[in-house]
């Protein structure tokens, strides 16, 4: 899935957040976009998932306009095509585990093994995700990301809550398991180095 | 991804605290209405007549002015005096006061009241409320002392001074007592205003906590639903799927349990 900005104008309020901002990331290419905190970079993701349109430029998913694009028909492209794991893990905090990953499938025998390759016990699929702690909701995230097989993932800094130990089994899973995918990770983590991503620089993009 | 009735299976299974708050306040809510409704409906009750026609009720001992209004109203009495009581008190009158004695009967129509001597004495109040008949025997009432020669109390009107002399020739001289009615309609009323006050201040009260519990878990409920709709959002749910969803977690979660806990209340209280 190629993604394209061009010319990309956003502001929260006064000061803008991006000017003519410009980027180009061809299908099935891994990016990491690297910046300090406050620099735009999970601005830069929300756009790309739609949740957010600039106030000027163009934002080209598969050469489709995503700001021509109403509300329910970028509904249906992220239900279709994209996975997008939030800083804060969006999980539905009173539901179970379980239930969570129920909810994008009911393939179990593929949660097993994820959960086998995250390091996860089993009995915290009994649990609810308001009972789990950082890490674990992190992890569970991310399997419910890899669960929906998108064809674009967007990561907002998915190391956040890990230690080094789960920080390099996600890294080997995510390249394992998203070869083929288009991938966006904005993390200031450093340790995403390792993984031979195409690293991007926030402050040069904004210049 | 899972179909909404999935959802909102999920959503009922995680929220069986909800429901029994929800259930536990709308019982509150319907016994607190009932109770009002029916504390209500007794305190009318206990209101005495506005206007009696008379200025003094003879009745048995124990009966009060507002019992004696109920059983007349009934067509029933529950205590009797002998009409020799109010035959020898019309005999002391020497022109001071006018007197009728009344007895309680079940007719066929409903109540009825017969009625001895002269009759505007606190009878006008109660003809539209039941049918005045001449005295006549009857074979209704009967005591081992007085056989049929019963009334249910009598009615007098006089004089301030004289209705207070007779007052304390019955009450201490006959198994009958006489009623002031003045008296204990100012009494009445203010233990009337004094309830109502009391039921007004419950009312709020009770009120106040159930708003208060409401809100309470429906901001629990809206904190809950917010983090599913946010993530049904994230993964791509329809407007016409965000809607089902609203509208079935809607009638799941709130009319049925406080419909239910309603129903059971007012069930309870009509058992």
């Amino acid at each position: 899935m190629k993604i394209s900005f061009e010319k990309v104008n956003f502001s929260y309020s006064q000061a803008p957040l991006f000017e003519n901002l410009n980027l180009l990331i061809s299908p099935g290419e891994h990016v990491w976009i690297r910046g300090r905190s406050g620099s735009g970079k999970s601005s830069l993701l929300k756009m790309m998932a739609g949740l957010i349109r600039p106030h000027s430029g163009v934002v080209r998913i598969n050469d489709e306009q995503m700001q021509n694009a109403s509300e329910a028909e970028l509904k249906n492209f992220r239900k279709a095509h994209m996975a997008y794991v939030h800083q804060e893990n969006h999980l539905i905090e009173h539901w179970t585990t379980e239930q969570n990953l129920f909810l994008v499938s009911s393939d179990s025998r593929r949660w097993i093994r994820l959960f086998e390759e995250f390091n996860l016990s089993m009995k915290i699929l009994k649990q609810s995700v308001s009972e789990l702690s950082g890490g674990e909701k992190q992890r569970v995230s991310l399997i419910r990301m890899l669960l929906q097989k998108p064809q674009l993932v967007l990561l907002d800094e998915p190391t956040a809550h890990l230690d080094d130990f789960n920080t390099e089994k996600l890294i080997k899973i995510i390249q394992e398991e998203l070869k083929n995918v288009t991938l966006v990770i904005v993390s200031h983590d450093a340790r995403f180095e390792k993984m031979g991503l195409n690293e991007v620089q926030m402050n040069e993009l904004v210049k | 991804m899972k179909n909404i009735l999935w959802i909102v299976k999920t959503e009922i299974q995680q929220a069986k605290l909800y429901f029994l708050f929800l259930f536990l306040i709308s019982m509150t809510l319907g016994s607190s209405l009932r109770l009002i409704e029916v504390s209500e409906s007794k305190i009318k009750e206990l209101s005495s007549q506005d206007i009696w026609g008379a200025d003094l009720a003879v009745v048995p001992k124990g009966i009060t002015l507002i019992d004696f209004k109920r059983e007349i109203l009934a067509g029933h009495s529950s205590s009797l005096l002998p009409e020799a009581i109010y035959d020898t008190t019309l005999s002391l009158s020497n022109g001071q006061f006018e007197a009728t004695a009344l007895l309680t009967l079940q007719g066929p129509q409903g109540g009825e009241v017969m009625f001895k001597g002269n009759s505007s004495v606190g009878l006008d109040w109660l003809r539209s409320k039941v049918t005045p008949r001449e005295f006549h025997e009857q074979n209704v009432y009967q005591t081992p002392e007085w056989g049929r020669k019963v009334i249910s109390g009598f009615f007098v009107k006089g004089s301030p001074a004289a209705m207070k002399s007779l007052k304390d020739l019955i009450d201490r001289r006959t198994v009958a007592q006489a009623i002031i009615i003045s008296q204990q309609v100012l009494n009445d009323e203010k233990n009337q205003n004094q309830l109502q006050e009391a039921l007004n201040i419950y009312s709020g009260v009770m009120l106040g906590m159930i708003l208060l519990s409401m809100s309470t878990v429906f901001m629990w409920l809206r904190n809950r639903l917010s983090s599913s709709l946010r993530v049904f959002n994230e993964i791509g749910f329809s407007k016409n799927q965000t809607l089902m969803y609203f509208l079935s977690l809607s009638s799941v979660f709130f009319a049925f349990p406080s419909l239910f806990g309603y129903l059971v209340t007012l069930q309870i209280f009509i058992l």
